[in-house]
């Protein structure tokens, strides 16, 4: 069924990108705040910096962690947006609407996702990278785009799965924005939003490397600085892939217990 | 002389505290988003707690702040923020303004900004705040020698920023409404307000304090009771009150010359 319609897939794609290009300024706003708050940490590590007189810290110099936020802002707005779309589905009714129709429902806000994601890249990503590589040397080779690739779609795959995941519990408790800003909150500190993974103490910098969140931000920024070397890039990847394999079969059973469970007024 | 209405006032004032008083009674009802919210809030002053100590763990911190100091600071902005939040959050007054939900309530017989104090709080997360900005601030001042008068200092000066604020965020919502018409302004300026808060004014630099002292003055809110707190400083405390006043009385005028230009979301 899901190769049968692939063409109305691509439909919601086009549609959402083409709402998305109307609300351009949405989603500047949530960039332009990732940027503000980024730029609260360069001032943070700036004065850190000067008074310690060291050079670097934690194998960083000051302008690789100016870089490394940045970059980090703008890596980690390449998010999703699908559990609040699914309460909001959930909690109007309007679910119904897309269960009924001969297309899967979790692939369809998959579809508009992407779409949401190519319109962040190509509007702000890319050039804020560009911007920054200007500036600050790069990590930038075939071998390193190529690592950052895969990278990129471990981390699109694991935060939309991890995103499902939150959403179908709208199936069973209807208000899930509590769980939403729980999770969004673990995922910016646990993937290096607030300070790089390196510089927690060594057990717990480890332990956070077994974690899915790694890939959400951190293992990417570290590649292009040139941070990482290649055989612990390929273990964090690694790490990814076995999450997002494991997460996507939780998520894949969770979803049919959820279409047994789902039962609506009037029939 | 323009006469000043008591009664008015304190009519307006009950109008205010009966709306949130119900609003905080609707919220406790739900005891499971209340539990959570309550861990959304305490999770992200943890966080907050737990960056600080990673960055005094590695280096020697922010200059002219230790350890304890930099908790007391961050628990001021925390506590400070979660109380200004129940009565008006930057968020909820731009989308409230966007969606129109204020039109009617503008037909009240209350004044626009009594209205806006009375509709436009977020207690989902501000009594997690304060209570997790409590536990952090009674742990930092355990280990500062902190006179009595110092913390009494500290406490007038909070009042003070705190009716300063409760008169600012509605005519800085209302402003950003008019600036920049989305629902996502008022939530991306909060949320780098917030950010910059947890520090001390000094990283900033000159420019810095003069932003968050005079254009958007959250110095007043955290900055200036905490110095009164840790260094007892008379000029500080007597320059944080005027300024608190300053503050409330342009902020009022502002807000009026503002809001006699909204003519309701349908133009």
């Amino acid at each position: 069924m899901v190769l049968r319609n692939g063409h109305a897939y691509l439909g919601y794609f086009i549609t959402t990108l083409k709402n998305a290009l109307s609300y351009r300024l949405g989603y500047a706003l949530v960039v332009l705040s990732k940027l503000g708050t980024s730029l609260v940490m360069v001032f943070v590590w700036t004065a850190i910096y000067a008074a310690s007189g060291a050079h670097e810290i934690g194998g960083y110099t000051v302008v690789s962690m100016y870089a490394y936020f940045f970059l980090f802002s703008l890596i980690s707005s390449m998010d999703m947006i699908i559990s609040p779309k699914i309460q909001n589905d959930v909690d109007s009714g309007n679910v119904i609407t897309y269960l009924v129709k001969p297309i899967s429902y979790p692939l369809q806000l998959f579809s508009e996702g992407l779409a949401e994601l190519l319109l962040t890249f190509l509007m702000f990503v890319l050039p804020g990278v560009i911007i920054i590589g200007s500036v600050v040397p790069l990590n930038i080779s075939w071998s390193s785009l190529a690592l950052l690739s895969i990278e990129m779609f471990v981390f699109i795959a694991l935060a939309a799965l991890i995103d499902f995941l939150i959403g179908f519990l709208a199936f069973y408790t209807t208000r899930i924005w509590g769980v939403i800003n729980i999770m969004s909150f673990l995922i910016i500190f646990l993937s290096g939003g607030i300070m790089p993974l390196g510089l927690f103490p060594s057990g717990i910098s480890k332990a956070l490397m077994l974690l899915p969140f790694q890939m959400m931000g951190y293992t990417q920024v570290e590649t292009l600085l040139g941070l990482l070397n290649v055989s612990a890039i390929m273990q964090n990847i690694a790490v990814g892939a076995a999450w997002t394999f494991a997460l996507f079969i939780i998520a894949l059973a969770m979803w049919t217990m959820t279409k047994k469970h789902i039962t609506f007024a009037g029939g | 002389m323009q006469e000043v209405d008591f009664l008015g006032i304190l009519d307006e004032i009950g109008y205010v505290l009966l709306c949130r008083r119900y609003s905080l009674k609707e919220y406790a009802v739900y005891r499971g988003q209340f539990i959570l919210w309550l861990a959304v809030a305490i999770i992200g002053v943890f966080f907050t707690y737990a960056s600080i100590s990673i960055i005094y763990g590695i280096s020697s911190g922010i200059p002219g702040w230790n350890y304890y100091q930099m908790l007391a600071l961050s628990a001021t902005s925390t506590m400070f923020l979660g109380f200004v939040e129940i009565f008006v959050s930057l968020n909820m007054v731009t989308s409230q303004l966007l969606n129109g939900l204020y039109d009617f309530y503008f037909t009240m017989p209350y004044s626009k900004l009594g209205i806006i104090l009375a509709r436009s709080g977020n207690i989902n997360t501000s009594i997690g705040s304060i209570l997790g900005g409590i536990l952090m601030f009674a742990y930092a001042i355990m280990h500062l020698n902190i006179a009595i008068s110092s913390l009494f200092g500290y406490l007038i000066l909070f009042a003070f920023g705190f009716f300063g604020f409760l008169i600012f965020y509605p005519m800085l919502g209302v402003a950003l409404y008019y600036a920049v018409k989305s629902r996502d302004i008022g939530w991306a300026v909060n949320n780098v307000l917030r950010s910059a808060s947890t520090y001390p004014l000094g990283i900033y630099g000159f420019s810095g304090q003069l932003l968050f002292s005079l254009l958007l003055p959250i110095g007043f809110a955290y900055y200036y009771p905490t110095e009164v707190l840790l260094h007892s400083s008379p000029y500080v405390f007597l320059f944080s009150i005027v300024g608190s006043v300053v503050i409330g009385l342009v902020s009022y005028r502002l807000f009026n010359v503002l809001i006699k230009k909204y003519t309701g979301a349908g133009g």
